[in-house]
């Protein structure tokens, strides 16, 4: 096990008022897997990086029972320690947005040189010659090392920010969103690249996206987000062929399929709530076609159906039959 | 090593040549920028008599309250000093105080304006606080009184200047700053545990340095023309001689309506030496905001 927080909550002060962005999530990271999250936009992906990497805005606070890294409890360690241990050394970001992630004024090559001078004791002279064994890595020419940023295009600018997340060979890549922004054949490319990269540099990523396709192409496993938490994990194919909680079931069925292409998309309607109370409920009851009166009453434990596929509701012994249910657009709209 | 980095201040320059004189002003600004440096930097040598010396013509008289003439290109003094050795010192004087005070100001406000804008919270309301209670002053009443509390000496005038002259460059570089720091490579830079400072010094200084250059030639322009004014009021020090003072000394000689020649000089001085200067600024302006770029 790489990475495993227990009953993580990050909330936001505002008004006076704690806003749970990431509400008792529990997450866990195996040694060499892709690890997906998805789920809608408001639903706390970035926050859940933010917490973790300690990004947060200074209204943000980060609460744990237990977050270990590697062996290591970084939950209680010093700010200056994990600045110096954990950060890039260990854990790597390739940020939201990649593509604006470059300073404009300074080459892309010395970008990477200053993150390697940074964290390792490396002259420059032989963080040169990593940085280029790190763009050949991501199919870029080692010449381009003494371009701008702004002579880059934006796939190219994408495969820069991760040879510069691979810089000090980390044990966790977090990316956010790699490949928003770029047309599909940029993004069938960096995809390429992400799985090349990992296997040469044996590392695992937590991929945060709310395309599920890409999410089918790279991540062994899967965690579906909502309001703050996962209400659902499980092995790709089984996200996909025998979905366990409504919420799958819908995101599922918004999302085109090649092999049935007759099929109407359905989105859920409704967005996500905004957490501020510690109330017990499911928060996905209120656009849950199947939600009983309980749901509103009590919050669903976790339970683990078979092969580490766990899911939070609680009519998870029904699942077969509501998702027959859920394909049908009569469920969502009534 | 060493080599290269020389190399690459020079390249530097050349760059900022190549900003000032993508615009016609900018360019006639840096030329006559660089002419008073140059006669700043040779004035000892340049000048053809002491600042102070009472000249006498061949008859063997005062030479005084002389008009231009080919012995006396600027004319003299009531007292016989020749005009054109003062002017050259003088200049001397000027361009050193515009320099120092402009420089140290700009450090003043750029640290002041980068920090406020990066932390924001208390730091910032402490010292945005302090750049108000400074815009409350008057300027000129404020640094006078700086000077007649620390002393009348050349580094006093300095000090005082530049400890006003700062404000306005803090405020516009601490709202450049809260915009770069938004930016995403910013955020980046964050996560790849770089420190604070590194984030304001490495990262975020070098976007605002087009705006920076434009107020350090600001800067530089107040504080010549801050000088002038504090010498002529009499404020200045004494012992050395500035453009301001020259004008001081024909206030108190009384010959303001007749010696036209001794007024004419130092006050073209000054106001061509502070428009080159915002002629530059003007070019530098320009590169920060392309906006502003005339129709060609």
């Amino acid at each position: 096990m790489l990475l495993e927080a227990k009953n993580l909550n990050v909330s936001y002060r505002r008004d006076g008022k704690e806003i749970h962005a990431v509400h008792d999530l529990n997450l866990t990271i195996e040694t060499n897997e892709v690890f997906g999250v998805v789920g809608e936009s408001g639903c706390g992906k970035s926050t859940l990086i933010k917490g973790l990497l300690r990004l947060l805005a200074s209204n943000g606070r980060i609460r744990a029972d237990s977050i270990v890294f590697d062996g290591l409890d970084i939950q209680n360690m010093s700010a200056e320690e994990f600045r110096s241990e954990i950060l890039w050394k260990r854990i790597s970001l390739v940020p939201q947005s990649a593509m604006n992630s470059l300073n404009p004024v300074y080459k892309v090559g010395d970008q990477i040189v200053e993150v390697i001078q940074e964290h390792s004791g490396m002259t420059v002279a032989e963080a040169r010659i990593r940085v280029a064994e790190l763009l050949e890595s991501v199919g870029l020419q080692a010449e381009l090392a003494n371009s701008y940023p702004h002579q880059f295009s934006g796939g190219m600018r994408q495969r820069a920010m991760i040879a510069m997340s691979l810089a000090l060979n980390p044990k966790l890549i977090i990316m956010d969103e790699p490949t928003t922004g770029l047309d599909v054949l940029v993004q069938d490319k960096i995809l390429r690249t992400l799985a090349d990269v990992r296997h040469q540099y044996n590392c695992s990523i937590l991929l945060i996206s709310h395309d599920i396709a890409i999410m089918s192409e790279l991540a062994s496993r899967i965690g579906v987000m909502y309001a703050g938490s996962f209400v659902e994990t499980a092995q790709t194919d089984d996200i996909f062929h025998h979905p366990s909680h409504p919420y799958t079931m819908g995101l599922t069925n918004a999302f085109p399929s090649i092999r049935d292409l007759d099929r109407e998309l359905i989105s859920i309607p409704g967005s996500p709530p905004a957490i501020d109370s510690d109330e017990p409920k499911c928060w996905f009851n209120q656009r849950c076609p199947f939600a009983l009166d309980a749901c509103s009453r009590i919050t669903p434990e976790e339970t683990n159906l078979q092969n580490s596929h766990r899911v939070s509701c609680l009519r998870f012994e029904e699942r077969v039959e509501l998702a027959d249910k859920a394909k049908r657009k009569a469920t969502w709209i009534s | 090593m060493s080599f290269v980095r020389i190399g690459g201040v020079f390249n530097n320059l050349i760059n900022q040549y190549k900003i000032i004189a993508e615009n016609r002003y900018g360019l006639i600004g840096f030329w006559i920028v660089f002419f008073f440096l140059v006669v700043a930097l040779f004035a000892p040598w340049l000048a053809p008599y002491p600042p102070w010396e009472m000249l006498f013509a061949n008859d063997g008289s005062l030479a005084s309250l002389r008009p231009p003439s080919a012995e006396f290109p600027a004319g003299t003094t009531h007292l016989g000093y020749d005009l054109l050795s003062q002017l050259i010192l003088a200049t001397r004087t000027t361009v050193m105080i515009g320099l120092i005070s402009g420089v140290i100001s700009i450090v003043i406000g750029a640290n002041v304006g980068l920090i406020a804008g990066y932390f924001g919270g208390l730091v910032d309301e402490v010292l945005m606080r302090i750049t108000d209670i400074l815009y409350g002053m008057p300027f000129l009443p404020f640094v006078i009184v700086l000077i007649s509390l620390f002393g009348r000496q050349i580094e006093y005038v300095i000090l005082a200047i530049a400890l006003i002259v700062w404000r306005t460059s803090a405020r516009v570089i601490r709202a450049q700053t809260i915009s770069i720091k938004q930016r995403q490579f910013v955020v980046a830079a964050r996560a790849r545990g770089c420190g604070d400072f590194r984030i304001i010094y490495r990262h975020i200084l070098p976007n605002i340095l087009p705006l920076l250059l434009l107020y350090t030639s600001f800067n530089i322009a107040w504080s010549i023309v801050t000088e002038a004014s504090t010498s002529f009021l009499g404020f200045g020090d004494g012992e050395t001689i500035s453009w301001g003072g020259m004008l001081y000394e024909l206030w108190l000689s009384g010959k303001t309506r007749t010696a036209w020649w001794w007024f004419i000089a130092p006050a073209a001085c000054i106001v061509a030496l502070v428009t080159s200067l915002v002629f530059v600024s003007r070019a530098y302006e320009e590169y920060a905001n392309p906006r502003l770029k005339e129709e060609r």
